[in-house]
């Protein structure tokens, strides 16, 4: 954990995933690794194709600084990514070995705040995107699943919640526990101040997020960890 | 749901005192009693000031503490330094409600803050209720009750208001007074340091004279609470919000994309259509989509028939229409023959029926039954009523001819079938309980005083839209509260 501003605090992808999985989010499978042998192990273990990335609280956007290598099909790709990774980036604190969730639909989902109605949940198009067309929606907890999807379908990128090109409609439970779970996290722990869950893959009933970013107050810390 | 505090004594006080009376015209403690008593109030009224002077012709008291009996209401519009000893007065009568005029509180500074505080722990420790301080008022037309710097005087209705800024519950004020329509309840909130803008709410929520709630908004403090109480009200009747002050605030601290993104307009937008609020866009379309909804039958579906006695407005209304994602059913053959068998053929053989010109008595009329009898439509527009009605009123006044007997037959004709489709409105509307949006130029561009056809929808509760564009909105909002009452 590392400490930006005097009251926020940057988890990394591992941990805020692993506290975010204890919540009831359903988190893509994956092993945090420092050395090789547990690297080769890990990606064995889920079954390739891998994807591996450099696991920093010190780094909010992966992608840009070239510290996401996915599609990673055997060992030697698996060797080849974890030097890349170590010689771009020295400020890190392991390596991320995750089951690689196929399909290219990419959800956002998250938590904002808002002067009057505190902590929201947030829900929208993802990926690469995500900035340029804006097109997400709200829910101020506490809702319940039903509210959860009617609001999601008020958006454009709605089609995408039925069948799309060759993968099947989204499971709307799934969507709507991890909803609704994020919106009751949102109410018990005020000491989260963002999430960030983009992408957030369907994949057959379940909703599963990718990446995570959590931002919390220094009070997060001895309260829930 | 229990109230968190019994809001009556501001609604239905037996008694009410009105603390910083005046003859001073210029002053708030002048108006207000003014049109306390202007209003017709039933109740017993007892001006408050500290000399004791007669006020207009009233005798008067130094202080609460001096009064016959204990005044279900207090007005207060004394200034800000004296209204702390005014509450300590009247929880040492007994009182049970205040409500601050004064302005100078929060809104003027830290230390005026820290009275406003003070003021409401007082009251919370005397059991008293206090609304503002710094809101011009409140009205309860059952009650004739008028405690406003500027009254209209209107007649009671179904439609009550909660507004964060006394000017624009008044402009709906006025706009009802002057179309003739009533009004239940209206409070301006003010800095609502005791009672906030949900306590309105619930309260007209349960309260069995009003069935819309008007709430305007421009500092939402407890957005939690208000989506709450809006939960609890909206399956019943409808909650109509106008925001204003849409700033964009709290986004530059975030640093994750979701928090950079996230704007308070968006939010706010997103909370409304979460727990089935209607949102308007300004003052016109809030009083119309309220008036609508107060006196109107909810649409059962999205499909709209429209019938135009001219060939733009059509135009004008079926892209309303479409843009507020409204249907526009085609006629089926049924109907065209109905039509065909009385109107000239060359009439638009469309949605919207044009009827382009009528030369029998009631041709309007009975087209636009035709139309609302069909199982097709779930509403109904209707454009043009009136128009002939203005051009015979400028003919008779400018024109040399108008003397004339052939034109006196034709203004005689326009002037009847502008009144007979009026007449037919009223009627298909109870009949066929669909919804009309009834839109005329005639609004924008004549007196209405001058329009009898209007007027006659006025005294039956319908009010005219000035453009399509605007009926157009109105059916929207109907549907989208339709869908959310059936949920």
């Amino acid at each position: 954990m590392e400490t930006k501003k005097s009251e926020q605090v940057v988890l990394n992808e591992y941990q805020a995933k692993a506290f975010l999985k204890e919540k009831g989010i359903d988190v893509v499978d994956e092993r945090l690794v420092v050395t090789r042998e547990e690297l080769s192990d890990a990606a064995k273990t889920l079954g390739y194709p891998v994807v591996v990335k450099g696991c920093s609280s010190s780094l909010l956007h992966k992608s840009e600084a070239g510290l996401v290598l996915v599609d990673i099909r055997d060992e030697k790709e698996l060797n080849a990514a974890y030097d890349l990774i170590h010689r771009r980036e020295k400020r890190i604190e392991g390596v991320l070995v995750q089951r690689m969730v196929p399909g290219r639909r990419e959800f956002l989902v998250g938590i904002a705040h808002d002067p009057s109605f505190g902590a929201c949940v947030v829900f929208g198009l993802g990926g690469v995107f995500t900035e340029a067309l804006r097109d997400i929606t709200y829910l101020v907890p506490p809702f319940t699943k039903e509210e959860a999807i009617r609001q999601c379908s008020s958006l454009s990128c709605a089609r995408l919640l039925g069948p799309f090109r060759d993968e099947g409609p989204l499971s709307q439970e799934a969507l709507g526990t991890m909803l609704t779970n994020l919106g009751k996290l949102a109410l018990e722990c005020p000491e989260i101040l963002e999430v960030d869950l983009n992408p957030v893959k369907p994949l057959d009933d379940r909703m599963i997020a990718v990446d995570a970013l959590l931002i919390v107050s220094k009070e997060f810390e001895s309260k829930w960890l | 749901m229990a109230l968190d505090y019994d809001l009556s004594p501001f609604f239905h006080p037996k008694s009410v005192c009105l603390v910083g009376a005046t003859n001073n015209p210029t002053k708030w403690g002048f108006s207000v009693l003014h049109n306390l008593l202007m209003g017709g109030y039933a109740g017993n009224v007892y001006p408050v000031n500290l000399k004791g002077e007669d006020i207009l012709g009233m005798k008067s008291y130094p202080s609460i503490r001096d009064l016959p009996e204990t005044p279900d209401l207090a007005m207060v519009c004394v200034p800000n330094h004296a209204v702390l000893g005014v509450i300590e007065d009247l929880a040492a009568k007994g009182g049970k409600a205040a409500f601050v005029i004064s302005s100078g509180f929060s809104e003027a500074g830290e230390e005026e803050k820290q009275m406003e505080r003070e003021m409401a722990r007082k009251a919370k420790e005397a059991g008293l209720i206090i609304g503002g301080p710094n809101g011009q008022g409140l009205v309860s037309t059952r009650c004739k009750l008028f405690c406003l710097m500027s009254g209209a005087y209107n007649k009671p209705g179904p439609i009550s208001i909660v507004s964060q800024s006394g000017n624009v519950g008044g402009t709906i004020l006025f706009s009802a007074y002057h179309h003739g329509f009533g009004i239940g309840k209206f409070v301006s909130s003010g800095n609502e340091a005791f009672v906030k803008l949900h306590d309105y709410i619930r309260y007209f929520g349960e309260d069995p004279e009003t069935s819309v709630v008007l709430v305007y908004i421009e500092n939402l403090k407890e957005g939690p609470a208000f989506l709450d109480a809006c939960r609890e009200v909206v399956p019943k009747k409808p909650v109509i919000v106008l925001r204003g002050g849409k700033t964009e605030e709290g986004a530059s601290a975030a640093r994750s994309h979701t928090g950079a993104m996230a704007t308070s307009t968006e939010i706010f937008d997103a909370a409304c259509r979460q727990v089935g609020i209607l949102q308007v866009r300004d003052l016109r379309e809030m009083f119309n989509v309220a008036i609508a909804l107060a006196h109107q039958p909810l649409p059962a579906g999205d499909r709209v028939g429209i019938l135009t006695l001219g060939g733009g407005w059509g135009v004008l209304a079926a892209d309303a229409v479409s843009q507020y994602g409204l249907r526009l059913p085609k006629l089926p053959a049924k109907i065209m023959e109905e039509y065909s068998a009385f109107l000239p053929p060359f009439w638009s053989k469309n949605n919207p029926v044009d009827l382009v010109a009528t030369r029998e008595l009631g041709t309007t009329a009975r087209s636009l039954e035709i139309l609302a009898r069909w199982e097709g439509v779930d509403a109904l527009m209707m454009l043009g009523l009136g128009y002939g009605t203005r051009s015979v009123h400028l003919s008779s006044k400018f024109s040399p001819f108008k003397d004339n007997p052939m034109l006196k037959m034709v203004a005689d004709f326009v002037l009847q079938e502008d009144m007979s489709t009026a007449e037919a409105i009223v009627r298909l509307v109870r009949e066929v309980n669909k919804p009309f949006a009834v839109c005329s130029d005639a609004v924008l561009g004549s007196r209405l005083s001058e329009s009898a056809p209007i007027l006659h929808l006025e005294n039956h509760d319908i009010l005219v839209h000035a453009t399509p564009n605007d009926g157009a909105a109105t059916l929207r909002a109907m549907w989208q509260y339709a869908q959310i009452r059936a949920r």
